[in-house]
């Protein structure tokens, strides 16, 4: 099939798709984008704690709520908020977690860059591999490792069926599309707000411009850091339960890495440390991965998002918004 | 004090006592004082998202193992080992070299998918370990020249001529859309079927790939583009080459966006997993495996197995079988003259050799011969693959390949 006509034939479906995807790793972007703003650090562990937030996703709608048939109206809602929260909070407290364990010793010792990546690619590794012995058959130093996802595959249930909302251009837009954009726009609203107006906020782009000057102005750093953390963790919570909702999938320790370098290399396009660059990378990325199916086949789609990241580049090296925690 | 000489001399006498006991054991050959201890390695995905593809048939193995070592007459007592992979070509190494560097290991049960057996097969091959894989089917694994290697099953060649067959004269679609997951088995499958599909005159509408397949992310695959692309090239009939873990979600998103195709897939589609993962997506999908998870087997597998069990129980008659195969060839190598694990090995493969079409190894799910050159089996395709519907959550028997496309 044509390249161009692909395109133009499937070119509303494939942008709603683009959107929808888009949308997912603009949140997970976040997460790198404020961290790299704060302390110039790539964290690769974000992809775990994006896990951690789909994990309790699993829980929360099987063993907490019990949900086992689609629902609607008020009990889709009330579930949704009591999955969401709980979800975010994890992965938000994962975040700090792991700042506090993996990265605040170094900074502590004024550690040079590169025990900063090295600690966040182990952190990453343990993490994931941690995860992998919970299958309930494996313990740690005697301790057996609690039962949260053996045996796999585990899948959650339909929380809301599929049901067409409207069609806009040709293309039917779903109450999961809904959902998603929703979500995800609320979200990026919300921090984008934070930053801009909120104290800590003021302080997260204080910091983000000249640590030593901030504190001298009376910005608490460790407070700051721990508050970016916490949001980028709370955007990828929000992240991962729309995207196991999306997809069903099935929960497992590897499902944050994929998502996680998307993510990341969403951030570099928009320019990494730029909040509405993460945004805008996601989308472009999401809109590239889809259209570019249309156009030569889906086998194509990490090889058009990576040749599209090194062109822009080479182009523009600080990304296309450039490399300010801008708000 | 220096010690006394007759000290001494009664400890050399002690230990050279204790030598001669130990050496006086085995002085009479041919009489099963002592059961041989060997070691048989099962190689596949024993834990991980695929592992609902080889598990059915590693416990049926064991079921085999038990009963051979719980026979008083058999000459040996069989350890099955794990040798766990998760099914992944990059893993496979590093546990081949430990199967090969156990003294006792006489043979491995597998390796159970194509990539793993590509990336270990020469291991197994120049150490001599015979390894008889119930359900690794790429084509070019016959192409490595292993001596050791042997296939209990047919291969994609086979199967992707036979679904294309079944595509063309059963199904009679408009137009057929090619996808696959990009790995060296789904790929190749689904281009056997391409190309035989359009020998026989069907449409192609378009093909494509998965760049990132859940089988090697283990990230669920989000088949939107996809879907639009196959929605818009108007397209009847899906084929997918690859895996449950791929084929379940897409069947699941393809429902849940509307699209109206028959989705027909191959033996990576048939477990558990696929209903699991797909689940009221899998309706109507139509699924071909080498496999007969129908087999009167299957009834003895879900009593044993209890509630461990799978319920699509796929490649658990091969699993015994070829348990049965390696038992087989232990019992004649030990019962031939060999002692030592080494010369059992060779044992093994001198019997697996010797079947032939008239006097072949009579399994559960078939009788056994396999070719001299290639080392698959000697048996027409059609009677080696059975054809599968997802109906009402279940799967359903369509019949072999004789009785649904004759031959």
């Amino acid at each position: 099939m044509d390249c161009l006509t692909g395109v133009a034939d499937q070119f509303w479906d494939q942008t709603r798709n683009g959107l929808v995807v888009g949308a997912i790793y603009a949140m997970i972007a976040l997460g790198y984008t404020l961290v790299y703003g704060v302390l110039q650090l790539i964290n690769f562990a974000h992809s775990e704690v994006f896990m951690v937030s789909t994990v309790v996703t699993l829980h929360a709608t099987t063993e907490w709520y019990g949900v086992t048939e689609p629902l609607h109206g008020v009990a889709l809602a009330l579930i949704l908020i009591g999955v969401l929260l709980p979800a975010m909070l994890a992965s938000g407290l994962a975040a700090v977690t792991l700042e506090r364990v993996a990265y605040r010793p170094l900074r502590k010792r004024g550690a040079p860059r590169l025990s900063f990546l090295i600690s966040a690619i182990g952190a990453s590794l343990a993490i994931q591999y941690l995860f992998a012995l919970m299958d309930g058959q494996h313990s740690l130093l005697f301790v057996p490792l609690p039962d949260l996802l053996g045996p796999s595959p585990r899948a959650i249930p339909e929380i809301m069926s599929n049901d067409t909302l409207f069609t806009v251009f040709g293309t039917t837009i779903t109450n999961k599309h809904v959902l998603v954009i929703v979500v995800a726009v609320a979200m990026l609203f919300l921090l984008d707000t934070f930053v801009r107006t909120t104290r800590t906020g003021r302080g997260i782009r204080a910091v983000a411009q000249d640590p030593e000057v901030a504190s001298l102005m009376g910005v608490n750093i460790d407070r700051v850091i721990v508050a970016t953390f916490f949001l980028g963790g709370l955007m990828a919570g929000a992240a991962g339960v729309l995207f196991v909702i999306r997809l069903n999938a099935p929960a497992g320790f590897l499902i944050g890495f994929l998502p996680g370098i998307k993510a990341f290399t969403a951030a570099v396009l928009g320019g990494i440390g730029n909040i509405r660059g993460a945004m805008l990378g996601g989308l472009l990325l999401g809109m590239f991965e889809a259209h570019g199916t249309a156009c030569i086949g889906g086998h194509w789609q990490t090889l058009i998002a990576f040749v599209v990241l090194v062109v822009v580049l080479m182009v523009r090296p600080t990304g296309i918004l450039g490399e300010r925690v801008r708000a | 004090m220096r010690k006394p000489r007759w000290l001494v001399g009664i400890a050399l006498l002690g230990v050279l006592s204790l030598v001669a006991a130990a050496c006086g054991g085995d002085d009479e050959g041919g009489q099963p004082a002592e059961k041989i201890d060997v070691t048989v390695y099962g190689q596949g995905a024993w834990t991980g998202g695929a592992s609902g593809l080889v598990l059915p048939a590693m416990q049926s193995a064991q079921i085999r193992f038990d009963e051979l070592n719980a026979d008083a007459s058999y000459p040996a007592t069989i350890t099955f080992e794990t040798a766990d992979t998760q099914g992944s070509g990059d893993q496979a190494p590093p546990v081949a070299q430990e199967v090969a560097g156990n003294p006792k290991t006489v043979a491995v049960l597998g390796p159970a998918f194509s990539g793993e057996s590509r990336a270990v097969g020469d291991t197994y091959n120049d150490n001599q370990i015979p390894f008889v894989t119930p359900s690794a089917t790429a084509v070019d694994l016959s192409e490595f020249g292993w001596d050791y290697w042997y296939r209990a099953i047919g291969n994609d060649g086979q199967q992707g001529g036979l679904a294309a067959e079944y595509v063309a004269s059963v199904l009679k679609p408009k137009s057929l859309y090619i996808l696959h997951d990009t790995t060296d088995y789904g790929q190749p499958l689904a281009e056997t079927v391409e190309a035989a599909a359009k020998k026989a005159g069907i449409k192609i509408a378009g093909k494509t790939g998965v760049s990132e397949p859940a089988i090697v992310t283990g990230t669920t695959v989000d088949f939107s583009s996809i879907i639009s692309d196959i929605e818009a090239s108007g397209a009847d009939t899906v084929f997918f080459g690859g895996y449950d873990v791929d084929s379940g979600p897409f069947l699941n998103q393809a429902a849940a966006a509307g699209l109206d195709v028959q989705v027909i897939s191959g033996d990576g589609s048939v477990s558990t997993t696929l209903l699991e993962l797909a689940g009221d997506g899998a309706e109507g999908t139509l699924l071909i495996a080498p496999s007969n998870i129908f087999s009167d087997f299957v009834a003895k597998y879900t009593d044993a197995v209890g509630a461990d069990a799978f319920s699509v129980a796929i490649y658990a008659a091969e699993g015994y079988d070829v348990a049965g195969l390696i038992g087989e060839g232990i019992r004649q190598a030990i019962e031939g003259g060999a002692t030592t694990p080494v010369d059992i090995r060779a044992g093994i493969k001198t019997y697996l050799d010797s079947l032939t079409t008239d006097s072949p190894f009579e399994g559960e799910s078939k009788t056994y011969a396999f070719d001299p050159q290639t080392h698959e089996l000697s048996a027409s395709p059609n009677q080696l693959y059975f054809f599968y519907e997802v109906k009402g959550g279940e799967l359903v028997n369509l019949g072999n390949g004789v009785e649904v496309l004759g031959g």
